[in-house]
């Protein structure tokens, strides 16, 4: 796929401003109508995804080169996806792709963001995002008895991610992860020190080649453990194995599983005993790299066919990405299993909710804007009444917090693994 | 074209620096344009000199006022949704009203919504239902600036049996004359609320609007008051569903029906007589532009599957209603008088929409016009006007859309228009009168260069149609050169819009493209 690959796409843009706002049909308030954090944060028609639809078309038509706010546009954009589904609601447009794909040829054409070259850096000499040391990486499991899949075999491998190894604060939540699997019986690894990052969030900046070494890293590790099963409780790698390696050609026989999906699954088969009762009233945020970017990826070639003279459908049909399928439902279901827990919802939620702010390379390159993102989020679970905001993703937990921490608020944000652990 | 740095130096003492800007990543996206440029196989038209974001009609005044100073141009947008929006030379600013966003009053007792022009339909509608109450939705789709389309241009919507259009809908008007003066239209103008448009206080509405509206020709309006309707649904109507395929139950006391007829003559008697017994909510030809088919389908591949089964088939002589009852009583009194109807007009049920995927997915649209996008672009990208529009009778509704058929069956062969068999024009009646409006668009190629090429000798032959016939002889044409061709058709109204706009823009200020000065 390259940015002309899209351009029939560009031209079947009608500039509705779907994108701007979660779908239509779900509206039913003046407050939360809106699902962009990008263009509802800076304004100017570019900042949307139809605006950068027409910067692409832009580019392939030579009218505009490089300058600082084309750059600023293109990566203020948390790269959550919600523009693709409000699009997609009413049209056979792949809107999102064309972001990425400009960034991929940003970054081919040297147009580097220098915020995000320290990121880059610690990629490429110590295999994480997070400026760590790679000989740190599995510090976070130190005193857990668990196995290390590059010394023993295990069923199911747990992939830490770059965020949970190096961001010492969500130690507990990660360990206590760790525990509730052993707790129920699952015969569990982890790859410590030796673990890589998963590619995504790079891949999201631009840099698509890194997210083909990583894809091809991690496979072969997981080819070689002969795991059945790989766990995350990271949103972003989750989607990396789920959807952005098939994408890319590089498909796994593995089973990939969020934790969220894996505890409801224990929870099921009755391997988990939830007897405490946490008494709470929760709203959950859905991450977008397991809901609406969390669609598993059917991998699809064909071509664009004429019918009823001018009316384009793809032969063989087009497995499109419209949301449809995201992880949903299953955090909810753990949520409820909850003794004590009262779940309530946000205006936005499930394939239209609003970002947290971090994604995209924005909490590295735009701070302010990825806290205003998550501002905006956190007045909405406010006013659910909530005590506090669940998310399933360290990013969001992180982003949430720091947000917390700096507006003095006080809504608490903890993922589910640690409402799972007060259960037990 | 550039700007001095003296004048972006004083735009930007008005509105800040974040909310100004002459780059060209960011202007290009106003030259966008594909509403109206697809079809004549544009997408890209001229630059604005500059962008600018006002947040309040003070600094929207300040703006006006320096552009006259600078001897610059200024066209307004709102949700920036149509080919109206595109600036008509370089030396021109385009004001995006984004910044200006909000609902500043929702008076339920008056049935009033007080907005600025960045609030979209549908949040007034979100807001409106928890009160009872509902607004009227422009058909292009309740994502759309609702002062933009009250204020600015006609505004059919499926409504409109009720409802009138847009600009029977407005009330008391803040406005931003060219000259920079502000002048509060209607019951504001003198400090008495925001419930009327003609007083107490002057009423302009005949010059600030007239029938199609001066979209952005004669200023800039900041604040307007808009007519809610009785709305007798739950508070929230309850979508179901995950995207693409969200419907919603019809209501207790709702009905939703396609009504099909022998002839087209029985069809506009059938609406006129609907309308005028006070029995519709929502009601419009099905179709309008592009097929219904699209709107309860989630993907084009879908739509044509079950099309080629001979599913979602739509008769051609056939609307779409919604009846809202507040009691069981007023809902058996509606069906009753439906029935009627129908028997008079020797119409009746048309099968298709009373299936269950059907109805919920159509009525939601008929409710919230949440789907409209998909109807006209998702087939093939774009849509055109054929150039058959016409607003006059009932009778005349009939009469035009049988010349309309004949004219899309004439150049069906070409293969130029997505042919799903269904007829996709587009009428309703206003206010329960004979008062309507027909409208023929179809789904065009937005690509295939050629195809526009003949689609375009199409349309030529239908504004022929219409201007050798009184078909579309009416007062909402606009631009330059329809206006002098249709001008001395139509008592010569252009001469009147002449005269406005050098009296209230006598420097032409205000962008001359759609309203221009006679000259």
């Amino acid at each position: 796929m390259a940015l002309i690959d899209l351009k029939n796409d560009m031209l079947r843009c009608c500039r509705c401003s779907e994108c701007k706002w979660i779908p239509l049909a779900k509206i039913s308030n003046y407050r939360y109508a809106q699902v962009c954090p990008s263009i509802s944060r800076y304004n100017f028609h570019a900042y949307s995804a139809g605006g950068k639809l027409a910067m692409g078309l832009s580019v392939l038509e030579n009218r505009i080169g490089y300058t600082t706010d084309f750059l600023d546009i293109l990566y203020r954009c948390n790269m959550c996806g919600a523009c693709d589904v409000s699009c997609k609601c009413n049209k056979d447009i792949e809107n999102f792709a064309i972001t990425q794909e400009l960034r991929i040829k940003a970054v081919e054409d040297g147009q580097l963001l220098p915020q995000h070259m320290p990121i880059l850096d610690s990629l490429r000499k110590e295999d994480n995002t997070l400026l760590g040391k790679k000989a740190d990486r599995g510090n976070w499991s130190k005193g857990l008895d668990v196995k290390n899949i590059t010394e023993e075999k295990a069923e199911v491998y747990f992939h830490a991610g770059c965020r949970y190894s190096f961001d010492e604060e969500l130690w507990p939540q990660i360990r206590a992860a760790v525990k509730i699997l052993q707790k129920a019986g699952v015969d569990v690894a982890i790859a410590g020190k030796d673990e890589n990052c998963c590619g995504c969030r790079v891949y999201e900046m631009g840099y698509q080649g890194e997210l083909t070494k990583y894809a091809e890293n991690n496979l072969e590790m997981l080819k070689n453990a002969g795991v059945k099963t790989i766990v995350t409780a990271c949103a972003d790698c989750y989607q990396a194995f789920k959807v952005l390696y098939p994408k890319i050609g590089k498909s796994t026989n593995v089973e990939v599983l969020h934790i969220t999906e894996y505890l409801d699954r224990l929870i099921r088969q009755e391997k988990l005993q939830l007897n405490k009762k946490v008494p709470m009233a929760v709203t959950y945020h859905d991450p977008c790299h397991l809901g609406r970017l969390g669609e598993p990826y059917v991998p699809w070639q064909g071509e664009e066919k004429l019918v009823f003279n001018q009316m384009y459908i793809y032969d063989p049909p087009k497995p499109w990405r419209k949301g449809t399928h995201g992880v949903y439902e299953i955090p909810r279901d753990v949520i409820k299993a909850l003794p004590g827990v009262n779940l309530v919802e946000m205006s936005r939620i499930k394939e239209y909710a609003w970002c947290c702010g971090a994604g995209g390379g924005v909490i590295d390159a735009y701070p302010e804007f990825a806290q205003w993102t998550a501002l905006e989020r956190i007045e909405e679970a406010k006013s659910t009444g909530a005590e506090a905001l669940i998310t399933a993703c360290p990013w969001c937990k992180r982003n949430f917090t720091d947000a917390i921490k700096a507006s003095g608020d006080r809504l608490k944000v903890m993922d589910i693994i640690e409402l799972v652990e007060q259960s037990i | 074209m550039e700007l001095a740095q003296d004048f972006y130096r004083a735009f930007e003492d008005v509105v800040g620096s974040e909310n100004i800007s002459v780059d060209p990543a960011i202007v290009d996206g106003y030259a966008f344009q594909p509403m109206g440029g697809a079809r004549r196989g544009v997408r890209f038209f001229k630059r604005p000199i500059a962008v600018i974001l006002p947040g309040t009609t003070k600094e929207v005044q300040s703006v006006v006022k320096l552009c006259g100073r600078f001897k610059l141009k200024v066209r307004a947008m709102g949700t920036g949704y149509g080919i109206y929006n595109i600036v008509g030379s370089e030396d021109t600013v385009q004001l995006d009203l984004r910044r200006m966003n909000r609902i500043i009053d929702i008076d339920e007792k008056n049935m009033i919504a007080i907005v600025e022009p960045y609030v979209s339909f549908i949040q007034v509608m979100g807001e409106a239902m928890k009160k009872g109450l509902a607004c009227n939705v422009l058909g292009a789709g309740s994502q759309c600036s609702m002062l933009a389309s009250y204020t600015s241009l006609h505004g059919n919507n499926v409504m409109a049996a009720s409802q009138g259009y847009s600009g029977r809908n407005l009330l008391g008007v803040e406005w931003v004359l060219p000259t920079g003066e502000i002048i509060q239209l209607g019951a504001p103008g003198s400090g008495a609320g925001w419930f009327t448009g003609d007083g107490p206080g002057p009423s302009l509405r005949g010059i600030m609007r007239g029938a199609g509206g001066a979209q952005s020709g004669l200023g800039v309006f900041t604040k307007c008051a808009a007519h809610l309707h009785p709305w007798p649904g739950p508070a929230e109507l309850e979508v179901k569903g995950v995207s693409p395929y969200y419907e919603a139950e019809v209501p207790p006391n709702f009905e939703y029906h396609i009504c099909e007829f022998p002839t087209w003559q029985q069809y506009a008697d059938a609406m006129a007589k609907m309308g005028a017994a006070g029995i519709v909510f929502s009601m419009q030809k099905t179709g309008g532009p592009g097929s219904v088919g699209n709107c309860v389908t989630g993907n084009n591949n879908e739509f044509y599957e079950k099309r080629v089964k001979g599913e979602l088939a739509v008769p051609w002589k056939s609307f779409a209603i919604v009846m809202a009852g507040y009691t069981k009583e007023e809902h058996d009194w509606q069906v009753k008088t439906f029935n009627a109807i129908l028997e008079e007009t020797g119409g009746k049920i048309a099968p298709v929409g009373e299936d269950p995927m059907f109805k919920n997915s159509d009525f939601l649209c008929m409710t919230k016009a949440c789907f409209i996008p998909r109807q006209p672009f998702r087939a093939s990208g774009t849509f055109g006007v054929d150039g058959m529009v016409g607003i006059d009778t009932a009778d005349h509704m009939a009469i035009g859309l049988e010349a309309d058929a004949d004219l899309y069956t004439k150049h069906t062969p070409s293969g130029v228009m997505v042919n799903d068999g269904d007829l996709n024009s587009w009428s309703t009646v206003y206010e329960g009168s004979h008062y309507a409006l027909f409208e023929c668009g179809y789904a065009i190629s937005a690509i295939n260069q050629e195809n526009l090429k003949t689609y375009q000798k199409m349309t030529d032959e239908g504004n022929d149609l219409c201007y050798t016939t009184p078909f579309a002889n009416n007062l909402f044409h606009m631009g330059e050169l329809t206006l002098k061709r249709f001008g001395p058709k139509c008592m010569d109204y252009p001469k009147w819009m002449y005269k406005i706009k050098k009296t209230f823009d006598p420097n032409t200020v205000a962008d001359p493209l759609v309203y221009p000065t006679g000259d």
